[in-house]
C-alpha cells in the first residue's frame, strides 16, 4: 500500500491534468455507446463515431460538473458527491466522480464520470488523451478527448 | 485424388487472395450530412451503407440497404490531404448508367483507446445532389 500510493500521485503528475487545477475542461473528438442488455449484462461498445462539440467541464472548488454537446441536445449539471483517485489497469490514472443532476424539473438522475489519463502512442511529443465514461443506471457513453491547458 | 483435392485447395486460396488485393470491402458504422452549407456535427450510427473499391478494374460499388445501388467508374484518382494534414484519396467517377458526375473521398480514421488502435475509413460522397459522409470499416 505504501508504495502504490507514492506510484498513483507520480502517474496522476505525469498523466497531463494539472492536480493543483480546480476547474478542467475537455473537448471530446470521438465516442462509443454501450447499454444493459434484458439480463444485465453490458452490451459491446459500439462502434467509434465523431463527436466534436462535446465539453465536460470538472469544478473541484465548487464539486460541480457539466457536460455540453449541442448536436445531441444534451446538456447536464450535475453535483459531485464524492470523488475517487486510483489505477486502472497498465498503470493509467483513474479519476471518478460520483454525481447527481441538478435539472430544473428536480427529476435527478445519477451519473459516474470516469476519467483515464494515458500517453498517446506513436506520437513524437508527449502527448496525452482522455478516455470519459458517462455513465447511468443503463447505459454508458465513453468519449475520447483532449484537456484544454488554456481554459485552466 | 488427394493430390486432386490439394492443388484444388491451393487454387483457390491464390485466387481468394487475388480477389481481395484487387477489391476493398468497407461497410457503413455511421453518417453525417452537408445541409444548409454546414456539416451535421452530430454523426447517426448505421450500418446501412457499403461500399467496394475495385482499383484495379476501375469501379466502385455504392449499395444502400434503403436506397438504389450505384456502380461508378473511376475517371481519375487525385491524392491530396485532409485539413489535419492525413493522406486523402479523391475518386472522380462517372455513374454509366446515367452519365452522373460523382466524387468520393476516401481517408483513414483512427481511434486510439487506452490500449487499442481502431482503424475506420471515411467516404464522402458528392453526387449532383447529395452530399455526405459515412464512417465505414473494412468487412470481413
Amino acid at each position: 500500500m505504501k508504495k502504490i500510493l507514492p506510484i498513483t500521485a507520480v502517474l496522476i503528475c505525469l498523466s497531463g491534468i494539472n492536480v493543483t487545477a480546480q476547474v478542467s475542461r475537455f473537448t471530446t473528438t470521438a465516442f462509443s455507446r454501450t447499454s444493459l442488455d434484458m439480463n444485465d449484462n453490458w452490451k459491446p461498445w459500439s462502434d467509434w463515431l465523431p463527436v466534436t462539440d462535446g465539453h465536460f467541464l470538472i469544478d473541484k472548488d465548487n464539486m460541480k460538473a457539466s457536460f455540453d454537446i449541442d448536436s445531441w441536445g444534451t446538456h447536464i449539471e450535475m453535483r459531485i458527491d464524492s470523488t475517487a483517485e486510483g489505477l486502472a489497469g497498465q498503470d493509467i490514472p483513474l479519476y471518478t466522480f460520483y454525481c447527481n443532476s441538478m435539472n430544473a424539473n428536480n427529476n435527478q438522475k445519477q451519473y459516474i464520470i470516469e476519467i483515464l489519463a494515458y500517453r498517446k502512442p506513436g506520437v513524437g511529443e508527449i502527448q496525452y488523451q482522455y478516455t470519459i465514461y458517462l455513465t447511468e443506471l443503463y447505459s454508458s457513453t465513453k468519449f475520447l478527448a483532449r484537456y484544454n491547458e488554456a481554459a485552466e | 485424388m488427394h493430390r486432386i483435392y490439394s492443388l484444388t485447395i491451393v487454387l483457390m486460396a491464390i485466387c481468394s487472395i487475388t480477389a481481395r488485393a484487387q477489391a476493398d470491402n468497407f461497410v457503413s458504422t455511421g453518417y453525417c450530412r452537408f445541409q444548409q452549407g454546414a456539416w451535421e456535427k452530430e454523426w447517426a450510427q448505421s450500418q446501412d451503407a457499403s461500399f467496394v473499391i475495385n482499383r484495379a478494374d476501375g469501379e466502385i460499388r455504392f449499395d444502400h440497404t434503403t436506397w438504389a445501388s450505384h456502380l461508378f467508374k473511376i475517371e481519375n484518382v487525385e491524392n491530396s490531404l485532409t485539413e489535419e494534414g492525413n493522406p486523402l484519396i479523391i475518386y472522380h467517377c462517372t455513374e454509366p448508367a446515367n452519365g452522373s458526375q460523382w466524387e468520393l473521398k476516401f481517408n483513414e480514421w483512427t481511434v486510439f483507446d487506452e490500449a487499442t488502435y481502431y482503424y475506420y475509413y471515411q467516404i464522402e460522397i458528392k453526387s449532383p445532389s447529395t452530399l455526405m459522409r459515412f464512417m465505414t470499416k473494412k468487412a470481413d
